[in-house]
């Protein structure tokens, strides 16, 4: 009788520790699915980029975002083809001002990052696309730009 | 024979003595100009040599205080990743600094040829290769083109007053007018060619700098949205790490450590002010304060280092001629600051920290803050409504000045400051509760001095521009 109810709060137990995380939020270590999804959409506020997706030609990337104080953020970079993140810049929480930025490496091409946001309240999960393009690609954008500009004024 | 030209030598020197001599009781200067006390003109020597051969040892030209200079410049490659700051302590501010004035003065010289820009196109040359500078406070319009040597031209047709400037890599110059934000853009006359050299410099030795550095406007932070209580001026350079910077020593110039006042110094110093240190009554009051009295005048020398001058009647002259223009005036006190510094035996300079906008320059009476810069960065006193110099001009004459006398010396010691995000998250947790919304106009590296302490830290300085309180 003893043993049974042991292991029934063992199993209570175990059951407790996987299956919690997933209903509330799963607490994701140095890798994250890629194709996890938080519990809301409005922990966080990625200001940059503000589409989240981005092209640029420098070897790192600023991610900007505001949220709650307290709320703690990682970010994690998708690896090739893989259906796995790994993470690459360490949980930090938000202080009282509420900003938050990180400098993230860039691959050639494409680079996809999953930002991952919880506080008491659930998780937020964004994905960022950042293309590294060519400096000569983005100037001859920007010039195409200002040729625009010039000519509608 | 050699009885009587020793007595005609006795007597021409006793003439001599009696004429000098009554000269001195009358108050009369020996000697023209700022330097009529010969011999503390003598005992200065020494140190000017000194200093000359500490300048050709370092190979660096003796600095001055400007008050056209910017307090910050950052050199836009057109990569984020190899964004640069430059100090006024960097070995390149100086030489960046002349090929910048080159395109400033040849743009304010032509007042009438800025045109109005959509506002994007400002910051638009900060993300491509551009120099962008920063002042350390808002200047008329007019006086800055004094100031730069370029005349006091007419810009009531552009901008009133700026702060920050842009210096595109193909010669345009672009200005926000710091009052309305409308941007006004020039394009210059002068040879990009030294420009871009500098800029390039800086692209081919990207990897070795660290952090990296943005615009609070590139990371979005100077926009609210929903819950962002927190918004930044646009033109916050936001680093992506901390840094390590070197430590200041604040040294007493008049007072020594046993309390005993430099009197070689304060010789030195009382001519600046027209008083003639033989002729003046001297004091000492309960607290050690040394006050000169004159009969227009009184400066009082306190043992904490304080140069105090108050005129009792028009003051003291700062430019020759009757009629000194405002401009005139204000570009006078830097030079005037400089000499009681070095007079005092301090190399330091310093750095306006009062605005020059038409508001201020429009009375009479114009009151002028500046402090010390020490290792580039401003040194800032703890008590924040004071200032290391004040100094009060009325039609072109100084009627009041008050200067806390320090030399300050960049030591090799290095310390660490903390990422930006953390000096902004503790100056805002303490309102935490009760702020609703804030705006940082200012974040910056300082050295904040009580007056007192020997060794300065670097430190964050977060400038507040507005608080909406919860009620």
């Amino acid at each position: 009788m003893k043993n049974r109810i042991l292991t029934a709060i063992l199993t209570l137990l175990l059951s407790l520790t996987v299956l919690l995380p997933s209903v509330c939020y799963a607490d994701y270590g140095y890798t994250i699915p890629a194709n996890a999804a938080g519990t809301r959409t409005d922990i966080i506020t990625i200001k940059r980029p503000e589409s989240l997706s981005a092209s640029t030609s420098d070897k790192t990337y600023t991610i900007s975002a505001t949220g709650a104080q307290g709320t703690k953020i990682k970010i994690y970079k998708l690896a090739g083809v893989s259906n796995t993140a790994n993470l690459v810049t360490p949980e930090r929480a938000i202080g009282a001002s509420g900003l938050y930025s990180t400098v993230v490496d860039l691959n050639d091409d494409a680079n996809t990052f999953i930002v991952y946001a919880e506080n008491a309240s659930g998780s937020q999960v964004v994905n960022i696309s950042i293309n590294k393009i060519k400096k000569s690609t983005i100037d001859r954008l920007k010039s195409l730009t200002v040729t625009i500009k010039n000519f509608l004024s | 024979m050699k009885e009587r030209i020793k007595s005609v030598v006795l007597v021409v020197l006793v003439i001599t003595n009696l004429i000098l001599g009554s000269q001195v009781l009358s108050t009369k200067k020996l000697w023209s100009g700022d330097g009529y006390n010969f011999f503390v003109n003598m005992s200065n020597i020494p140190i000017s040599i000194y200093r000359s051969i500490k300048q050709r040892i370092s190979g660096k030209t003796p600095t001055e205080t400007r008050l056209e200079s910017p307090e910050l410049i950052i050199i836009n490659t057109g990569y984020q990743t190899s964004r640069h700051t430059l100090r006024s302590a960097d070995d390149d501010f100086a030489p960046l600094l002349e090929i910048a004035n080159a395109f400033l003065t040849d743009a304010f010289s032509r007042p009438q040829d800025f045109v109005s820009v959509p506002s994007d196109y400002f910051r638009t040359a900060l993300t491509a290769k551009s120099v962008y500078l920063r002042y350390p406070t808002d200047y008329d319009s007019s006086l800055f083109a004094y100031l730069l040597g370029a005349g006091a031209g007419d810009f009531s047709q552009s901008f009133s007053q700026l702060r920050n400037i842009v210096i595109s890599a193909d010669g345009y110059v672009y200005i926000e007018d710091s009052l309305s934000g409308t941007v006004y853009r020039i394009r210059t006359t002068e040879s990009t060619d030294e420009l871009n050299s500098v800029i390039n410099l800086h692209i081919t030795n990207d990897d070795t700098y660290a952090p990296v550095i943005n615009y609070a406007f590139d990371l979005g932070f100077d926009k609210a949205f929903e819950t962002q209580k927190t918004v930044l001026s646009p033109m916050i350079p936001i680093y992506s790490e901390g840094f390590e910077r070197e430590t200041v020593t604040a040294k007493q110039i008049l007072v020594s450590q046993n309390g005993n006042i430099a009197e070689t110094a304060i010789s030195a110093i009382l001519p600046h002010f027209s008083m003639n240190p033989n002729g003046l009554r001297r004091y000492t009051e309960v607290d050690g304060t040394i006050v000169f009295v004159e009969n227009n005048s009184l400066l009082k020398i306190s043992n904490d280092g304080y140069i105090e001058y108050q005129a009792k009647d028009e003051g003291i002259q700062l430019s020759k001629g009757t009629a000194v223009s405002v401009h005139e005036s204000v570009a006078a006190i830097a030079s005037f600051v400089d000499k009681i510094n070095r007079a005092a035996g301090s190399d330091s300079t310093m750095q306006l920290t009062s605005k020059l906008t038409a508001s201020e320059l429009s009375g009479n009476t114009i009151t002028i803050t500046l402090d010390y810069l020490a290792n580039g960065s401003l040194v800032r006193l703890s008590d924040a409504n004071s200032h290391s110099v004040t100094v009060t001009v009325t039609n072109g004459r100084i009627t009041s000045y008050r200067h806390l006398m320090r030399s300050f010396e960049t030591n090799a010691e290095m310390v660490s400051v903390d990422d930006y995000i953390y000096a902004l998250d503790n100056a805002i947790a303490r309102f935490e509760n009760q702020i609703n919304e804030i705006e940082i106009s200012g974040l910056e590296i300082v050295y904040e001095y009580d007056g007192s302490q020997s060794e300065l830290i670097p430190e964050w300085h977060v400038s507040v521009k507005e608080i909406v309180i919860n009620e």
